[in-house]
């Protein structure tokens, strides 16, 4: 009896509680979400056609404030030197990976959005980030105003932006496929973290063999961690002419040291870690990324052209 | 069991206690994303309408410590700005960029590409990492024909876009002249029944006003004539000023009232130095004494003449027949103050010569009792000013550094000859030779320790 009574009640409150309030009303026909109206620059019409029709990549050279890193006080990045930095990347980067690995290789692989900003990121103690990789999907570039000072001398090209670029995709491609794990045992004792940049860790050679080319390590940065001391290998590799290479491995054996052993076996595992699990000739990158920025430094290739015909 | 009814009974009664009411109006006929739609359309309409341009008023940083800083921007319809800008280094030169209307939190304003006037508040460098906190991102909070209310994302400092007509150079040289005819620090007077003080920090583009127990700061912006506030302060918006100290308020409650102006601490007007003085210096390392001389006012507002100190016999007397030089004094209308500074002497405005020489003072640095030696400066600008006392009826003005040559601490002249006009260590032969009237006072021509100047008579 009181089993019935109480289902009784729940049935009534139920079918109260399900009660609708039909409206005769109509909806109204127009959205109440618009979208801003854009208007296209020529360079817009020239980044559609060599950036998003082509690996579906968005290069933002206009600031937006959501892309910026709250943390600083950054600026937008000038016009006209965002086209120049779009035909290098364009050049230096992404061409020379479908050059070495195939287009399908660049259009999988290489993070889908490029910011630009005008200046750099400056912390207190003023120092400054040079550009960064997040999660696989954004690369920043700084510094994009003071560009054209730099765009007739290859070190400082990669100093300011293609080592870096190429560095943060190597993490990415790590990301995607794991690298070799016999990497981290090349030089498993020498690994600094934090304590890079400061001494003796920040001295390419010394007397006593503690500098870190003796070690076997290709840039202080080297000795973060042997993830970063991998993509250093890469990108140092890629970016820097046979002789500079050679010179840093002559360094390395300086003062009866062996440096230049681990360093050409890290750089082994890296070739063949590109050649087997993304079918990339290292060599290859590396001397296509030589050759074209012999050709940028040269002033042979023209950078401000955005006419898309 | 009878409290499960109980709860059930109670539940049920919550829920049938729902309402249909369909009366809620809509505040607005339309969607809020398209009024903002519309909002930025007339913004951009407005924006692009105005030929020749809008006038902003800039305040970086949220306290606006910097002050306001004009800004003359073109907006056309292909997304390009071009500015005008006090901060430019020429005023004829604009820099164009790209702008943008969005939605953000409202409409916004965005200069997204690098211009080198408006993000000039915003660049970041190593020893300034927050720039001067400026902005290029407003929310559009108002638009006007002629008035366009933002406000800045970072800041949220309320600033207005007027629109501009005539010529932006012609605006921003008259903006500049304003600002080198401000040599005020202040004014006072009595708005609508009120004693009022204000005053005007010109570094900072800053004012404070008190009005009874009422203080009010705030920033400013110079425009043509006169300073606009940033916010009222003492219903006071805006006043004009000029270079001979007028003042008056030309927006506000009180608009037309005359205030008067307050100099900074030991400011003389150009013609109150007029008169007869006293002379202090060294003229060797054991003996000084005080001469008289004349100061007469030139009349241009910059120079004065002071007469007396040439054509002294070996005997110490004074023989108006053998003067053959005068040394001119430059007023400062900015310090209020007279310098003696290097130059080639004169006598009515015709340089004088010695053997074919000009004749000269220049400033040194003594390094030994007397000036015998020391650091001579051949900058066009070195040399002492003078302090004032304070005193109306009894001035007196000692002589010190001017500052003007980093490291130097100017405390003697000497009296060279010069075989050119342009004095350098090349041209100069020392001045020993110099007969006695060509002498300062007759006593020497190294003159160490000038060090006051004290009126003795009209």
């Amino acid at each position: 009896m009181k089993k019935t009574f109480i289902t009784i009640i729940i049935a009534m409150a139920s079918a109260l509680a399900f009660s609708s309030c039909r409206s005769q009303e109509e909806l109204n026909p127009e959205s109440i979400i618009t979208v801003d109206k854009v208007q296209y620059t020529p360079f817009d019409l020239w980044l559609q056609k060599n950036y998003v029709d082509t690996y579906n990549i968005q290069f933002k050279y206009r600031y937006e404030t959501i892309e910026a890193d709250y943390n600083y006080y950054t600026v937008p990045a000038n016009y006209q030197n965002s086209i120049i930095l779009a035909h290098l990347v364009k050049y230096l980067c992404l061409e020379a990976y479908d050059a070495a690995g195939g287009i399908e290789f660049t259009r999988a692989n290489f993070p889908k959005l490029i910011f630009c900003i005008g200046d750099y990121e400056y912390k207190n103690n003023g120092t400054i980030v040079l550009g960064t990789a997040e999660g696989g999907r954004k690369i920043l570039l700084t510094g994009v105003n003071y560009l054209t000072q730099y765009v007739k001398n290859a070190d400082q090209l990669n100093h300011f932006y293609f080592k870096t670029m190429h560095h943060e995709f190597t993490h990415i491609l790590n990301q995607t496929k794991d690298m070799p794990t016999s990497y981290q045992f090349v030089t498993p004792a020498d690994y600094v973290a934090d304590e890079w940049n400061s001494a003796p860790f920040n001295v390419s050679s010394a007397e006593d063999g503690t500098g870190y080319l003796q070690k076997g390590f290709i840039s202080a940065y080297s000795q973060n961690a042997y993830t970063e001391d991998f993509a250093e290998i890469l990108s140092m590799y890629v970016c820097y002419p046979d002789s500079q290479w050679n010179a840093w491995l002559q360094e390395a054996d300086s003062y009866d040291c062996h440096g230049s052993e681990l360093i050409s076996a890290k750089l082994d595992l890296v070739k063949t870690y590109m050649k087997d699990s993304w079918g990339i000739d290292l060599d290859r990158l590396h001397r296509t990324v030589q050759d074209r920025l012999g050709k940028i430094a040269g002033g042979q290739i023209d950078l401000t052209n955005i006419d898309i015909n | 069991m009878k409290r499960i009814i109980k709860y059930a009974l109670i539940a049920a009664a919550a829920l049938s206690m729902q309402s249909c009411l369909f009366e809620q109006k809509d505040l607005f006929e339309e969607s809020s994303s398209v009024r903002l739609d519309k909002l930025m359309e007339s913004a951009k309409a407005t924006l692009i309408g105005s030929q020749d341009g809008w006038l902003l008023e800039m305040y970086p940083e949220g306290s606006q410590r910097y002050g306001g800083y004009a800004f003359i921007m073109k907006f056309d319809a292909d997304q390009q700005v071009t500015v005008y800008s006090e901060i430019a280094s020429k005023f004829n030169v604009p820099a164009t960029s790209l702008y943008k209307l969005s939605s953000e939190d409202g409409a916004c304003l965005t200069f997204d590409t690098y211009n080198e006037y408006i993000h000039f508040f915003s660049t970041p460098n190593s020893s300034r990492y927050q720039a001067y906190e400026g902005e290029f991102e407003f929310i559009v909070c108002d638009v006007k024909s002629d008035l366009i209310t933002l406000r800045g994302t970072k800041t949220l400092n309320t600033m207005y876009m007027r629109k501009f007509s005539g010529d932006p150079v012609a605006y921003l040289e008259s903006v500049a002249a304003e600002e080198e005819a401000i040599l005020v620090s202040g004014f006072k007077g009595n708005v609508g029944g009120k004693e009022i003080v204000g005053d005007i920090d010109i570094d900072n583009r800053q004012v404070t006003v008190t009005s009874g127990d009422q203080t009010y700061e705030t920033a400013y912006a110079i425009v043509p004539g006169g300073i606009r506030f940033y916010e009222p302060a003492a219903d006071i918006n805006a006043i004009s000023i000029d270079i001979d100290g007028n003042i008056a308020i030309t927006d506000g409650a009180s608009v037309g009232t005359a205030l008067q102006a307050v100099y900074p601490e030991g400011y003389r007007k150009y013609n109150e130095f007029n008169g007869k003085y006293e002379f202090t210096f060294w003229y060797s390392a054991t003996a000084s004494g005080a001469f008289p001389c004349r100061l007469t006012a030139v009349g241009d507002g910059t120079t004065y003449r002071m007469t007396g100190v040439a054509g002294w016999n070996a005997d110490g007397n004074y023989d108006e027949t053998n003067d053959v030089y005068d040394v001119i004094l430059t007023y400062s209308k900015s310090k209020g103050n007279l310098s003696m500074l290097l130059q080639n002497l004169t006598k009515n405005g015709e340089p004088v010569m010695y053997n074919n020489r000009y004749v000269g003072i220049t400033p040194l640095q003594a390094t030994k009792d007397g000036a015998t030696s020391g650091y001579l400066s051949f900058e066009s600008n070195a040399g002492v000013m003078t302090v004032w006392n304070g005193d109306e009826t009894n001035p007196e003005y000692v002589l010190k550094n001017n500052g003007s040559v980093a490291g130097r601490n100017f405390d003697a002249f000497w009296v060279c000859t010069y075989s050119g006009p342009t004095q350098t260590s090349a041209t100069r032969s020392s001045g020993s030779s110099l007969p006695v009237n060509y002498k300062f006072f007759g006593k020497t021509h190294l003159v160490w320790k000038p060090s006051l100047l004290k009126k003795i008579g009209d």
